[in-house]
């Protein structure tokens, strides 16, 4: 008996996921401190956003990225609220793509996501960063690089989409592989409890 | 312990305000932002700097000059950098030489641009940083659920908060423990970002594994119970709204009756 699910904001917004949306903000925070302790070139404040996205869809997946921004912006560094945009872009496109069962194990759906994961944050990190920052971002390295290229003369959409497509392709990649060994880890019994969670059990409902 | 930071607070007029009141007052102070970037001085947004200078006094008005200096602590690096990006690298349309030394120039345009960026991230990430650092977290919360939002939404805002305290603590555990093991988390790139992988994993799963439990909690104390909900401690109004709200208003109307004056000069 084969029907086609329908979503309704209540199933994703159960119990469940209201207090897995806090731990997921938390993952994102903390991963971006640990990004700073071992001192490594990349964000990695996305690993939660698309855990959410894999377990109960876009909107949770939104919630979760405006969260994220805000409370680093208020925690850490003010300037990154704007980006909560971006984070918002990345949980809805990781969301859609979880409710049509992509995040499977064929290697070319993961690889169409993480570009589409990057194409949502090129559309909106880019122009953010360059009209109110002038293409400096809270990334230390990547600043310097785009500093470097400005001041080799690069046009500074160039330099800035240039870098951001880079840095973001290997984070995304890295969001993703974690959030997949995350999942594996969990056992069935929590998966089903969410609205998308039986897509990633072993054994298959019937 | 939470109700005595918060009579500490309470007890300075101006940080003592409701949530909602400081709220309407951002506003008003972003009005400010936005007229202080039209008003051109020598055709730069010189404005920008005396406005800037106004959110430490806010904080030491507010009672807590401390927090500024945090603030400054962590926004100061990215500003100067993105200001000395700015101001050296961008010539302009028509430039126009300001300063010069061997081989770094300052044009107009780039000046222009890099104060504008510069201030304008120093003052609304201020006025941000001040709203949340004047209100404490559970009173924004309890402020935001008198004023009508959904009791769970406020749950999860206030939730997030308690629980990066709670994963940034077992961070420092699990690192700890897979060091014990012989995990290495000092050394080259590859190294540090190998251990990466062995300290998420962990934090992640045992946190997803709570959930459960405290879902069983929240549901024993009626949470999903549609019915009114007190709050233990309500966000109050300690009488001096109307006065501040006045005072902002009179400045924001001062500042746009200068404003008019300039343009009609």
């Amino acid at each position: 008996m084969e029907k086609t699910k329908r979503y309704s904001l209540k199933d994703d917004f159960s119990m469940v996921t209201l207090l897995t949306i806090p731990i997921c903000v938390a993952i994102n925070v903390v991963g971006d401190q640990i990004v700073q302790l071992l001192k490594l070139p990349v964000f990695l404040d996305m690993i939660g956003t698309v855990l959410v996205a894999m377990l109960s869809g876009p909107w949770t997946a939104a919630v979760t990225g405006i969260l994220t921004n805000l409370v680093m912006g208020i925690t850490d560094n003010p300037t990154l609220i704007p980006f909560a945009i971006t984070s918002a872009a990345c949980g809805i496109v990781a969301g859609i793509f979880a409710r049509k069962k992509w995040f499977s194990t064929q290697k070319w759906k993961l690889v169409v996501i993480v570009l589409a994961l990057v194409l949502a944050t090129i559309c909106t990190a880019s122009p953010i960063s360059i009209f109110a920052f002038g293409g400096i971002s809270g990334n230390g390295g990547q600043s310097v690089a785009i500093a470097a290229l400005l001041a080799s003369g690069t046009n500074i959409i160039a330099a800035v989409v240039g870098t951001d497509f880079w840095i973001n392709l290997l984070d995304r990649s890295i969001a993703i592989i974690i959030s997949f060994a995350i999942i594996k880890v969990i056992p069935d019994r929590t998966l089903i409890k969410y609205s998308l969670g039986a897509n990633f059990t072993r054994k298959k409902a019937e | 312990m939470y109700r005595e930071q918060l009579m500490k607070k309470k007890k300075n007029k101006i940080a003592g305000l409701y949530p909602m009141c400081k709220l309407k007052m951002l506003g008003m102070y972003v009005i400010l932002i936005i007229l202080a970037n039209i008003v051109q001085i020598k055709e730069l947004p010189l404005l920008l700097i005396p406005l800037s200078l106004c959110i430490p006094l806010i904080f030491v008005l507010s009672g807590q000059p401390k927090d500024y200096l945090s603030f400054i602590k962590m926004v100061s690096y990215f500003v100067c950098f993105v200001f000395i990006v700015q101001a050296l690298l961008i010539k302009g349309n028509d430039p126009v030489l300001i300063w010069q030394w061997k081989f770094l120039h300052i044009y107009r345009g780039g000046l222009d641009k890099g104060l504008t960026l510069a201030f304008n991230i120093l003052n609304f990430a201020g006025i941000f940083y001040w709203l949340f650092k004047t209100s404490g977290y559970q009173e924004i919360s309890a402020a935001m659920e008198q004023s009508g939002l959904n009791h769970k939404a406020a749950y999860i805002f206030l939730s997030t908060f308690k629980m990066i305290d709670v994963m940034r603590m077992n961070v420092y555990t699990i690192m700890d423990a897979q060091r014990a093991r012989g995990v290495e988390t000092e050394g080259n790139v590859f190294v540090r970002a190998k251990a990466f992988i062995p300290i998420m994993i962990p934090l992640v799963v045992n946190a997803m594994l709570e959930v459960g439990e405290r879902a069983l909690t929240l549901e024993s104390k009626a949470f999903s119970v549609k019915c009114e909900k007190t709050i233990m401690i309500p966000a109050t109004h300690n009488g001096y709204e109307k006065i501040a709200l006045t005072i902002s208003a009179l400045i924001v109307l001062c500042a746009i009756g200068g404003y008019v004056l300039w343009l009609t000069r």
